[in-house]
């Protein structure tokens, strides 16, 4: 079992030259895993999520010097991959305005075109009733159910009041349960 | 992957069917993804820290020599790069982009500089000469220039006639006396020897025409008041029209 080390600790040990990389590489292994599968869940492709991911990562290098410890680091990454996963959607969005597609359509169609995807297995449809969410209520939706993140930090993350996130969680997992169970 | 207790409640309040399905990853990543992950990303972030340590040092042989032709190949790029992003996007509006369904007349453009220019540049007008010395003879060279008929008329009016030329007879007489003048000398030189009375009397008998001729002969178009000034001051004509007045007294 890995055992990582704190936050604080990793943070004073970044601000070290001497070991700022190895830090780095902590936070890193400490993170990726929950960060990669937030932004998977968020933009569905391998390449995409690893593109933003790594993307994101480098954010987290050139900004991490000015990185304030009275937030925390969880929080904060959690942040950032957030964005850069909207900003991600954003930029096809704008592409396939332009090719009369949707990003939903795209998501959903990239669902279907998994080689393991078979649409009478509940997790499937589960997914395909997440794609079909507005965007906001799809990221309150997976930090909740997936990373099963408490709202108070999920408020910090999204910068939204937790009787706004609650709302969105129980509109989405209503519509979610409508869409298995008329599909 | 099972879900913690509390999120499930939750979760089964809200809907008992999302409770109930299984929380599986349905996603795959390749393997050995997370090892390399680290590795991946700084060498990314190696690779760019070192070339920004390079630039902190030193500039590039022949960098300020090159520079502005690299800004104007930059600014060149920025132009192709919509294209490229326009034939990105949509190659079918990349194809028809320089296609114009607008058409203009033939030769349009070969006459049009002539146009304009002949539009701007306006002929200049032909100035009169007026005496300063009697405002009377303002009004008569204006009479002059409205037309020969308005000057027979007057000749005619001082010839004691009751009533203004109104007739065809009266009229035609009016051209054949015109006719006898041969230049503009000769007509300032006739109205000269018009009693005042009598140019007085024409002009209050004929229209404001004659008035409006006169005006614009007596106006120096250099000391006309800007459109700003009638912003400004809405008795600005008012004033300007007793200058004018004033000026032809003196």
């Amino acid at each position: 079992m890995v055992v990582h080390k704190d936050d604080k600790e990793l943070l004073y040990l970044f601000k070290n030259a001497d070991s700022k990389e190895s830090a780095f590489t902590a936070i890193l292994k400490k993170y990726q895993e929950k960060l990669y599968w937030h932004i998977r869940r968020l933009v569905i492709d391998h390449d995409d999520a690893d593109d933003v991911l790594q993307n994101m990562f480098i954010k987290v290098w050139k900004g991490l010097e000015n990185f304030r410890e009275d937030s925390q680091l969880y929080t904060w990454l959690y942040r950032i991959a957030t964005n850069e996963s909207l900003t991600f959607l954003e930029q096809r969005k704008k592409r396939n305005l332009v090719s009369l597609d949707t990003v939903e359509n795209g998501l959903v169609n990239k669902l279907k075109a998994d080689s393991n995807f078979d649409a009478n297995r509940l997790e499937w449809k589960l997914q395909l009733g997440i794609q079909q969410l507005p965007e906001k209520q799809r990221i309150v939706f997976n930090l909740r159910y997936y990373d099963e993140m408490p709202y108070e930090e999920m408020s910090r993350v999204l910068e939204t009041s937790e009787g706004a996130l609650k709302a969105s969680y129980h509109h989405a997992a209503k519509k979610i349960e409508e869409f298995i169970l008329n599909s | 992957m099972g879900i913690s207790t509390d999120i499930y409640d939750e979760l089964n309040n809200i809907s008992s069917v999302l409770a109930a399905i299984d929380k599986k990853n349905i996603f795959s990543v390749p393997e050995g993804y997370f090892e390399i992950l680290s590795i991946d990303v700084l060498k990314q972030i190696n690779t760019g820290s070192s070339e920004i340590e390079k630039s902190k040092l030193s500039v590039p042989a022949g960098y300020f020599e090159n520079l502005s032709s690299s800004v104007l190949n930059q600014i060149k790029s920025l132009n192709e790069g919509a294209s490229h992003e326009l034939r990105a996007l949509s190659p079918m509006l990349y194809s028809i982009q320089n296609e114009n369904v607008f058409e203009v007349p033939s030769g349009y453009f070969k006459s049009l500089q002539e146009d304009i220019l002949n539009k701007i540049i306006t002929k200049p007008a032909k100035i009169v000469e007026i005496k300063k010395r009697d405002s009377i003879w303002k009004y008569a060279a204006a009479a002059v220039v409205t037309g020969f008929i308005g000057l027979s008329a007057l000749i005619n009016y001082n010839s004691s006639q009751p009533t203004p030329a109104s007739t065809d007879n009266e009229i035609t007489s009016s051209f054949k006396i015109a006719a006898e003048f041969k230049n503009e000398h000769q007509i300032n030189a006739a109205i000269a020897m018009l009693p005042d009375e009598d140019i007085i009397s024409y002009l209050s008998a004929t229209g404001n025409d004659i008035d409006n001729e006169v005006l614009s002969t007596a106006i120096n178009v250099n000391e006309l008041p800007s459109t700003n000034d009638y912003l400004i001051d809405e008795k600005t004509l008012d004033i300007y029209l007793n200058q004018i007045e004033q000026n032809s007294k003196n």
